[in-house]
């Protein structure tokens, strides 16, 4: 399956102290040829691979700052150009949910969105607007279109990213989030920033491990109650059951599976190698589908999980739900894909610091158990 | 069945009194309203519906009437072991509340001294109370030497409609402790005294009912035999926990066990859990000692369960003064 | 029929404008229970009669024509043992919910009593300091005893209508909470709460402004009122137990020893019996 993390705007009405979309400043949005473009490609890719999908997830910047025409026409060109092959074509959105709107839901239902996915932060002045980050008006804002979710009975997640300034009340984060939302609970990650950190935002593999090992013994006890927290729902089922489901950059099966679309048509292998700029695959004007999902510089990136079990990764126990992490974090750190990345630290330090010794299980994933 | 004491106040001095030391060393504890529900739900639990509330003189506790009403409500069949001997106004608050409950609901056993020990004021209180409540009263008596008199009993089971069953009790010495009680070598003595009154109890229809730790052999066979029919048929010479429960919810074996491994209530799930606790511990003193005489070791009524070898107090009675290198639970 | 049910004072003209909806009369005289009963169900249906007495509970004369007719009785204390039994197997008879005020130590116990006798019975709470630890006892009596008893709110409402992904409001049990009971006053002054029409909060006047109360604004407001509350950030919005309490206690001091302990606990309670309703019963052992 092919996800397609598509930025046709990367502007954002938020300053988001840690995003680095932003940082690009990037004005441009996608005209509607290109837009046009997007779906024919994706539609000669569906049907010259007929066990394909798509996920095409609407991203940004703010993806409401395009505006409720914007989405019309997508359908439209949708309808138009993709009629025999759209119901494989599986649209979500991420949104800071401050402009979206009733006219909006109403096309995103039309496209099959029933869930958003956002970010949201109790702590001032670290998402919000302008210059200040004025955060109270952006929490307003947030409140109300949570409530126009609601009303419409649209589910939506946040993804809370930790820093420096979490670190102090773990807790009171997870119990505010799930206060906020009793039926999808938050997804903690950590803080990535590369480069000059003006804020002192920036916390080590260990202090992110040392905030989830606060939650998590609250999170086991009641877990009934926060079914889906992650990253703790889903280590639990992977060690407990040895139901191995893991996000992108667990999996190490990224390779030949994510495509970034930026509002120009240039293309990435995701879409954090967009916003970084790296690994360029080339323009969708110029080139199909099938051939940016076959670029040839993926092959490097899937012979990543060869070079890691022959070096850095040869006896690691937690090889099998980890796989040396994301690439990005490696090439961002230190300027080779083939790196395993320092996330590593952070997953080590929670599962022997927290995950054994609270649960009683012995995490063994290690190469030799995972070969097929 | 369990014993509720609801306080430790008394109002008599009985030379025999089991629950001497108890009282001796307590701050007059009374029980709470909670934890009086806390037990009726503990033995609701239990599938237990009969309580008995002791003391002290359980009347003596402020909430008498409300929590013996209270257990009724509860459908608990209420015993009460009393002295008899209460105020006026106790008695009109009881006789207003209590007197109209039917016998299978409600019942008193009321110790009785002999007329010799009370005085006058005692004796015309428990004949007011009797006056109220005979019809629900088994009277009861413990006997505390070998020579005693319990005519005075047959007079007032008819005078005032008693019960026709007398509660026998046999005092019993309380470990560690200096109490009034039948020494061993009386006890063939006093059973022959017993045993002249069966007579009487022949003639009134009164059956005499022996509480536990009576050693079997202490009668003879023929005297077996006229106690069987006195009981018709009911003969038991048992001596197993009865479990009691105080008024600060420490439980323990029975009355002369009240010093021996005395636990909370809370430290248990049921009733049954209690009785088993109690029971290994009390296997296992038997293992030392079979019984109060050195023939109980061979016994065969004592093989064959008819005879347990008379109160296990007096058994605990015999390590009092040795080395502690026995079984470990026997010491208390 | 509508939806929501009517909290009023017993006013004849205002009932009389009335038709087919469901009536909860708010009284404090004895006198009239049975009147009120035939006079509302005329034209409207009875939900219940809520009688608020100064008296203890032991000096309230019940009466065998209460029979049938569904009564919450409040009253600030239990009063005295003795005189209550007199009329305990009258009372076992009525369709009554007593409910004792959290401001007397011995309604604690009360309480225990009333529900062990098979009477349905609750807490309510009066303005004040509250004694946390005589109604967390309670509360852990009510959920977890395993002994049959009668309910004891609003703790059995909280635990059986609880689901983890849900907020839940025991408001209920007291007839407030604006998405089912609205209250009005003999004037058809209509408020959201209690508490709102007693300090003139209202949100609309006249009956017939009932019928597009669900799109009243303040209406809307209110039922989204916990996100104001997050918004606010206060310690509430941090408090583990914010989806069963929604911030009952905001004005309180010192909530980490006192309302958060209990609700907390309460929360547990509440998914312990989520549990056992879920898995017949039975208590999977958690990892």
């Amino acid at each position: 399956m092919a996800v397609v993390i598509f930025k046709a705007i990367e502007k954002c009405n938020s300053n988001c102290i840690y995003c680095d979309v932003i940082k690009k400043h990037q004005d441009e949005i996608m005209n509607y040829d290109l837009l046009k473009l997007i779906f024919i490609r994706m539609n000669d890719y569906l049907t010259d691979n007929p066990d394909e999908n798509i996920t095409f997830t609407w991203h940004g910047g703010e993806v409401c700052l395009l505006g409720p025409d914007y989405f019309k026409v997508a359908l439209k060109f949708q309808d138009e150009y993709c009629s025999g092959t759209k119901t494989r074509i599986e649209h979500q959105v991420q949104s800071n949910l401050t402009l979206i709107s009733q006219e909006i839901i109403d096309l995103f239902k039309k496209l099959g969105i029933k869930q958003i996915g956002s970010s949201f932060e109790p702590i001032h002045n670290i998402r919000g607007f302008g210059k200040k980050r004025d955060s109270h008006i952006y929490n307003r804002k947030f409140i109300e279109g949570i409530k126009l979710l609601n009303k419409n009975h649209f589910t939506w997640g946040v993804i809370y990213v930790v820093h420096r300034l979490s670190l102090k009340m773990p807790l009171e984060i997870f119990y505010y989030l799930t206060n906020l939302n009793t039926r999808s609970h938050p997804n903690f990650n950590q803080i990535k920033l590369f480069g000059e950190d003006k804020n002192n935002l920036a916390i080590t593999g260990e202090e992110f491990a040392d905030f989830l090992g606060a939650i998590f013994p609250v999170w086991l006890k009641n877990k009934d109650r926060y079914p889906n927290v992650q990253p703790f729902s889903r280590l639990l089922k992977n060690i407990k059951d040895r139901d191995l489901s893991m996000v992108c950059e667990s999996a190490g099966i990224c390779s030949h599976n994510w495509i970034y679309v930026g509002p120009d048509g240039e293309t990435s292998q995701c879409g954090r190698a967009g916003d970084y700029s790296v690994l360029s695959y080339g323009n969708l004007i110029n080139n199909t589908f099938e051939e940016i999902m076959n670029h040839s510089q993926r092959n490097q990136l899937a012979e990543r999980q060869t070079v890691l079990l022959q070096k850095e990764c040869a006896d690691c126990r937690l090889w099998g739900i980890c796989h040396g992490g994301c690439p990005l974090d490696a090439f961002m750190t230190y300027n080779d894909f083939m790196k395993k990345s320092p996330s590593c630290d952070a997953t080590k330090i929670f599962i022997e610091k927290y995950f054994e010794p609270v649960t009683g299980l012995h995490v063994d994933f290690s190469p030799k158990y995972t070969e097929t | 069945m369990a014993n509720v004491l609801l306080t430790e106040k008394c109002v008599r001095a009985c030379p025999y009194c089991f629950a001497k030391k108890q009282m001796d060393t307590s701050a007059f504890a009374e029980l709470s309203w909670d934890n009086l529900i806390y037990i009726a739900d503990f033995l609701e639990i239990s599938h237990e519906q009969k309580i008995s509330l002791l003391g002290g003189e359980p009347t003596l506790h402020p909430h008498f009437v409300d929590f013996t009403t209270y257990l009724l409500e509860r459908n608990f069949h209420v015993n009460v072991f009393t002295s008899g001997i209460m105020s006026d106004q106790k008695l009109m608050e009881c006789q207003q509340f209590l007197s109209g409950f039917p016998p299978e609901k409600l019942s008193f056993t009321c110790n009785m001294n002999h007329p010799d020990i009370s005085s006058p004021n005692e004796t015309e209180r428990i004949n007011k109370f009797l006056s109220v409540f005979g019809h629900l009263t088994t009277p009861g008596y413990n006997i505390y030497q070998a020579d005693f008199d319990i005519e005075f009993i047959f007079q007032t089971i008819n005078n005032y409609n008693l019960r026709r069953h007398l509660r026998v009790g046999l005092a019993q010495p309380i470990p560690g402790e200096i109490n009034r009680y039948v020494q061993i070598d009386d006890l063939k003595k006093m059973a022959k005294k017993f045993a002249g009154y069966f007579d009487l109890f022949e003639r009134f229809n009164i059956i005499p009912g022996f509480d536990c730790g009576v050693p079997m052999c202490l009668f003879t066979d023929e005297e077996l035999g006229k106690l069987f029919k006195l009981n018709k048929g009911r003969l038991s010479f048992g001596c197993g926990p009865a479990i009691d429960i105080g008024p600060d919810m420490m439980v323990w074996s029975c009355f002369p066990l009240s010093n021996f491994h005395k636990r909370s209530l809370f430290e248990f799930n049921s009733l049954q859990e209690i009785g088993n606790f109690y029971n290994n511990l009390h296997a296992k003193i038997r293992t030392e000692i079979g019984g109060i005489f050195e023939e109980c070791d061979n016994c065969p009524q004592r093989y064959n369960e008819l005879c347990m070898g008379g109160c296990i107090a007096h058994s605990l009675n015999h390590f009092k003064n040795e080395a502690t290198v026995r079984f470990k639970e026997i010491y208390s | 029929m509508m939806d929501h049910f009517l909290v009023c004072p017993f006013n004849e003209k205002l009932l009389a404008k009335l038709r087919q909806k469901a009536i909860v009369i708010h009284t404090n005289d004895l006198n009239i229970i049975r009147y009120i009963d035939k006079e509302v169900n005329k034209s409207n249906k009875l939900h219940a009669i809520k009688i608020q007495t100064e008296k203890p509970l032991s000096a309230v004369a019940f009466s065998e024509d209460w029979k049938n007719i569904p009564l919450a009785i409040y009253s600030p204390e239990f009063g005295i043992y003795k005189d209550f039994l007199h009329q305990l197997h009258l009372i076992r008879k009525l369709n009554v919910r007593i409910f004792l005020s959290s401001h007397h130590d011995f309604n604690f116990i009360a309480l225990r009593i009333l529900s062990s006798l098979n009477i349905s019975c609750g807490l309510y709470f009066d303005e004040g300091p509250q004694n946390w630890d005589a109604i967390n006892d309670l509360m852990h009596y009510a959920i977890y005893s395993t002994t049959k008893h009668a309910p004891i709110e609003p703790f059995d409402y909280l635990a059986f209508h609880y689901e983890p992904s849900e907020y839940t409001d025991y408001s209920f049990v007291y007839f407030d909470n604006p998405t089912k009971y609205l209250h009005i006053n003999d004037k058809e002054q209509i408020a959201l709460t209690e508490k709102d029409l007693l300090s003139n909060n209202f949100i609309d006047e006249g009956i017939c402004s009932l019928d597009n109360i669900s799109e009243n604004k303040k209406y809307l407001d209110f039922t989204n009122i916990r996100y104001d509350i997050m918004l606010r950030m206060n310690e509430c919005a941090f408090c583990p137990a914010f989806r069963i309490c929604l911030a009952k206690f905001a004005d309180l001091d010192n909530k980490n020893e006192t309302c958060k302990i209990f609700f907390s606990d309460f929360m547990d309670a509440a998914d312990y019996s989520f549990s056992r309703k879920n898995n017949n019963g039975n208590q999977l052992w958690q990892l």
